[in-house]
C-alpha cells in the first residue's frame, strides 16, 4: 500500500468542505442544500479520521468515535431535515429556499 | 375574659350582611327590603350597646377589662398584639356612641328609607360604628389608629354617598384629603412618643400611662422629643376634629345624608381628637408649650366657628360651625388640663348635637330637600314634635340653667378661670376666659338666630311647599325626641354645684384624675376656690350670656332676614367662610400646583422623557439596521453564519498568531 501523506487527507477534506459551503450557500434547491451540509459533515470526518492515523498516541481512539457519532447524528439531522422539506414542499408547492421568506415580515 | 371583640363583631356583622345583599340586589331595580337591611343594622347597634352595659357591669371599681388578640405588628421589643381594652373612659364613649348610634341607626330608617341605596347605606353606618368602636377600644395607638383610619373612610363614603352629584364627591374628596394631613401628624406623633419612651417604649396605652406618671416620664417633662410627639398627635387631632388650621371640611361635608351629619360629623367621629388627648393625659401634662398651644387653637376655632355660624343660610353648616365651634371649648378644655370636663362636653354635645342634626334632618326632609334658612320660618305649628326636640338642643346648647350644655359648658369656663395658659412666659389664661365667654354668647346669638328663622319668625315657605308641609313618622320623630330629652337630662351626671353629684367626674377620676393633679389646674385647686367664684361664673357664664345671646337674636331675625332673597353670601361672610380655604390655596395648593407643573414639564418631559426618547430611538436606529440585513434567505443566512464562524476562529487563533505576526515585524 503506497504512502499517503496526512497533509494530502487534510486538503481534501478542505476541499470537499468548500464544496458543501458552495453548494449549501449557492444552490435554491433545498435538497440540495441539505446535501451541502452532509458533504460538509463528511469532510470533517474525514478530517478526524486523518488525525487519527496521524497522531496515533493516546487519545487517537476519539478521533475514530467521533466520525461515528457524527454519522448517526447527521443520520438523525437528515431525516428530521427531510421531513420538514417534505412538509414544506407538500404546503408551499416549491423547494426553492428564497421562496421561503414568510417569517422575514 | 370578657369577650369585647362581641361589641366591635355585632355592627361588623350588620356590615357584612347588608353590605353583601346590597351587592347581590345591585342589578334589582327595586332593592332588598327597607325593614329587613333596617332591622339587621339596628339591631347590630342596639345588641352591641348592651354589650357595653354588660361589659361595664363586669367591670370591677378599679380595674379594667381586657381582651387580649393575636400577635399584630413586629416591633423593636418584641410583638404589638391587637388588643382591646375597656375603662372607665372607654365605658362612657362607647356608652354614647353606641347609644346615639343606635338612635340614629333607626332615624336613618324612616330618612333613607326611600333611597334605591338604603341596604349599602346601613352597611356603611354598621361599618363606621364598628370603626368608631375599634378607635375606642383599641388597647394601643395602632389598634386606635385602624380605627382612626376605618372612621375617615367610612366619612368618605357616606358624605360622596349621593355619588350622582360631582359637588358631593369634591366634599367627600376634600373631607378624605385633608384628615389625611392629619394623620399623618398622627402617625408621626406615634414613632417620636415611641422614640422618646427609649428603652422602655411601649404603644399600649396602659404602659403609656405607667411609664408617663411614674418617674421615667417626669424625667421627660418638656423634653423637646415628648412635646414634638404631643404636637404631632394633636396635629393629627384637627385634622379629626376640624380644629384649625384643618376644619374646612366639616362644613363641606354636610353634603352627606343628614344623619351622617348627625352620627359622624356631629357626635362621634369628630369628638375623637379629644377622646385621643384624654386617653394620653398622663402624656400631654408633662409636654409643656403643648398645652397652652391646644387652648389657644381651641379658643380660636371656638370663636371662628361661632363667627362662621352666624353668617351662614344653610340650617345644616349652622350646625356644622357650631360643632367646629364646640369641639373648640373642649380642646380649651383639654389645654387647661381638664380632661374630664373635655370628656363631659363630648358626651353633652353629642347628645344635644345630634339633637339638633337630626331636627334639622326631619326639617329639611319637611321642606323637600330645601336647606336655606331664608325660605323656612314659623314652622312650629306644622312640625310640633321636631319643633319640641330642637328646642330641648337649642335649650342645650345655648347653655340655659339646668340644661346639659349649662352643666358642661360652665364647668369649662369655670376651669379655664382657674387654669393658667401660659404663652412665653406670659398667662394669657384670663384672655382665653374672656374670649371663651364671648364664644358662649356667639353660641347662644346664632343657635338662637337659627331658631327665629327656623321657627319663630313669620313664614317665608313657597306656598306649594307649604301646601304639603306636615310632621314626620314615628321613625324619624321618635329617636328626635328621645335625643331631646336626654340632651335636657345628660347634664344631670355632673351637678358641679352639689359635690356629691359629681357623678361623672368621679367616675373618670380613676382614669385622669392622676394626670390632672400633676398638671397645674388640678381638681383641687378648683375645690379650694369652689367657695363663690364657680357659682358667680355660672351665673354670669349661662344666667346672664344666655338670655343675651337671644335677645341679640331676637332683635335682628324676630321678622325673619333682613333679605329674604335667597343668593350666595356676599362681603364679610364669603370673606369669612371662603378665606381659609383661600389661604390654603394661597399657602399649600399654589406652591404645590407649581411643583407639579415643574415636575410634569421639565423634570418628566424633559429629562427623564429626553432620556427615555433617546434609549428608545437608538434602539430603533439599530433595530432598522439590522433588519436591512435580515432578509430572510437561507442562502444568505448560511453565509453570514460562516462569517461569523471565521471570525469567532480568527479570534480564538488570535494568540498563535500574534507571535507570527510579531516576528515578521
Amino acid at each position: 500500500m503506497s504512502h499517503v501523506d496526512p497533509v494530502h487527507v487534510q486538503i481534501l477534506a478542505a476541499i470537499l468542505f468548500a464544496i458543501g459551503l458552495a453548494v449549501a450557500a449557492s444552490r435554491r434547491n433545498l435538497f440540495f442544500l441539505l446535501m451541502g451540509v452532509e458533504l460538509m459533515l463528511n469532510a470533517v470526518n474525514l478530517s478526524f479520521i486523518g488525525f487519527a492515523r496521524t497522531h496515533a498516541a493516546a487519545g487517537a481512539i476519539s478521533g475514530h468515535l467521533s466520525p461515528l457519532f457524527v454519522i448517526a447524528i447527521a443520520a438523525a439531522g437528515a431525516c428530521v431535515g427531510l421531513a420538514m422539506v417534505l412538509c414544506i414542499v407538500r404546503n408551499r408547492d416549491s423547494i426553492d429556499g428564497d421562496a421561503y421568506a414568510v417569517l422575514k415580515e | 375574659m370578657f369577650p369585647l371583640w362581641l361589641i366591635v363583631a355585632f355592627p361588623l356583622l350588620g356590615f357584612a350582611a347588608n353590605g353583601l345583599v346590597s351587592l347581590l340586589s345591585a342589578r334589582n331595580a327595586k332593592g332588598p327590603s327597607v325593614g329587613l337591611s333596617g332591622f339587621v343594622a339596628v339591631t347590630a347597634c342596639a345588641l352591641s350597646f348592651i354589650t357595653v352595659i354588660v361589659a361595664m357591669g363586669h367591670m370591677g371599681p378599679t380595674s379594667s377589662l381586657f381582651w387580649r388578640g393575636w400577635d399584630w405588628l413586629p416591633l423593636p421589643n418584641g410583638w404589638l398584639s391587637f388588643d382591646f381594652a375597656f375603662d372607665r373612659l372607654t365605658a362612657v364613649m362607647l356608652l354614647f356612641i353606641t347609644g346615639i348610634g343606635t338612635l340614629i341607626h333607626i332615624y336613618s330608617i324612616g330618612y333613607m328609607g326611600k333611597d334605591r341605596g338604603f341596604a349599602r347605606f346601613m352597611a356603611y353606618l354598621n361599618l363606621f360604628m364598628a370603626s368608631m368602636i375599634v378607635l375606642v377600644l383599641g388597647a394601643s395607638l395602632p389598634v386606635t389608629f385602624l380605627g382612626w383610619e376605618g372612621v375617615g373612610l367610612c366619612s368618605y363614603l357616606l358624605i360622596g354617598f349621593w355619588k350622582e352629584e360631582t359637588a358631593n364627591c369634591d366634599a367627600a374628596r376634600k373631607a378624605f384629603v385633608i384628615s389625611r394631613i392629619g394623620d399623618l401628624g398622627f402617625l408621626l406623633g406615634t414613632f417620636a412618643l415611641y422614640t422618646a419612651m427609649g428603652d422602655q417604649a411601649s404603644l399600649n396605652y396602659a404602659q403609656i400611662a405607667q411609664f408617663f406618671g411614674g418617674e421615667p416620664g417626669l424625667a421627660l417633662a418638656g423634653s423637646g422629643l415628648l412635646c414634638t410627639a404631643a404636637a404631632l398627635l394633636f396635629f393629627g387631632c384637627t385634622g379629626k376634629s376640624a380644629q384649625l388650621p384643618l376644619l374646612t371640611w366639616l362644613p363641606d361635608a354636610m353634603a352627606g345624608p343628614t344623619p351622617v351629619s348627625a352620627l359622624i360629623h356631629a357626635a362621634t367621629m369628630v369628638t375623637s381628637g379629644v377622646y385621643l388627648c384624654a386617653r394620653l393625659c398622663d402624656v400631654y401634662v408633662l409636654s409643656g408649650w403643648v398645652m397652652p398651644t391646644i387652648a389657644l387653637i381651641g379658643c380660636a376655632t371656638a370663636l371662628y366657628g361661632a363667627i362662621a355660624g352666624m353668617v351662614q343660610w344653610n340650617i345644616k353648616k349652622v350646625m356644622a360651625y357650631s360643632t367646629i365651634s364646640q369641639n373648640g371649648f373642649m380642646f380649651m378644655a383639654i389645654g387647661v388640663g381638664a380632661f374630664d370636663v373635655a370628656i363631659f362636653h363630648v358626651v353633652t354635645h353629642a347628645f344635644f348635637k345630634a339633637t339638633l342634626f337630626l331636627g334639622a334632618g326631619s326639617v329639611i326632609t319637611s321642606m323637600h330637600h330645601e336647606q336655606d334658612m331664608r325660605r323656612m320660618g314659623g314652622l312650629a305649628k306644622a312640625l310640633p314634635i321636631t319643633y319640641s326636640a330642637m328646642w330641648f338642643g337649642w335649650f342645650a346648647i345655648i347653655g340655659l340653667p339646668m340644661g346639659s350644655g349649662f352643666m358642661s359648658k360652665d364647668l369649662i369656663i369655670e376651669r379655664l378661670f382657674h387654669g393658667s395658659v401660659e404663652v412665653a412666659g406670659v398667662d394669657v389664661g384670663i384672655i382665653i376666659f374672656l374670649l371663651a365667654l364671648l364664644a358662649a354668647l356667639l353660641t347662644a346669638v346664632y343657635m338662637s338666630r337659627m331658631m327665629y328663622l327656623t321657627f319663630w319668625s313669620p313664614s317665608r315657605v313657597p306656598a306649594e311647599t307649604k301646601a304639603h308641609l306636615k310632621e314626620q313618622p314615628l321613625i324619624m320623630s321618635g329617636p328626635v325626641l328621645v335625643l331631646g330629652f336626654g340632651a335636657l337630662a345628660v347634664g344631670c351626671v355632673w351637678f358641679d354645684l352639689v359635690p356629691t353629684l359629681n357623678l361623672l367626674g368621679t367616675y373618670l377620676a380613676p382614669v385622669l384624675g392622676q394626670a390632672q393633679s400633676v398638671f397645674h389646674a388640678p381638681v383641687e385647686v378648683v375645690g379650694a376656690h369652689a367657695s363663690a367664684a364657680p357659682i358667680i361664673l355660672a351665673v354670669f357664664g349661662s344666667v346672664i350670656l344666655a338670655p343675651v345671646g337671644i335677645l341679640i337674636a331676637r332683635l335682628f331675625y324676630r321678622r325673619g332676614p333682613r333679605d329674604p332673597e335667597v343668593k350666595p353670601l356676599q362681603g364679610f361672610a364669603k370673606t369669612w367662610i371662603h378665606g381659609l380655604d383661600a389661604v390654603y390655596d394661597a399657602v399649600i395648593v399654589a406652591p404645590v400646583r407649581g411643583i407639579a407643573w415643574i415636575l410634569a414639564r421639565v423634570v418628566d418631559q424633559v429629562v427623564i422623557g429626553g432620556v427615555v426618547r433617546s434609549v428608545g430611538s437608538v434602539a430603533g436606529f439599530l433595530g432598522e439596521g439590522y433588519a436591512a440585513i435580515q432578509r430572510g434567505r437561507l442562502r444568505v443566512s448560511v453565509l453570514m453564519s460562516l462569517a461569523g464562524a471565521m471570525i469567532l476562529i480568527i479570534y480564538l487563533m488570535a494568540p498563535f498568531f500574534a507571535p507570527m505576526l510579531g516576528k515578521g515585524a
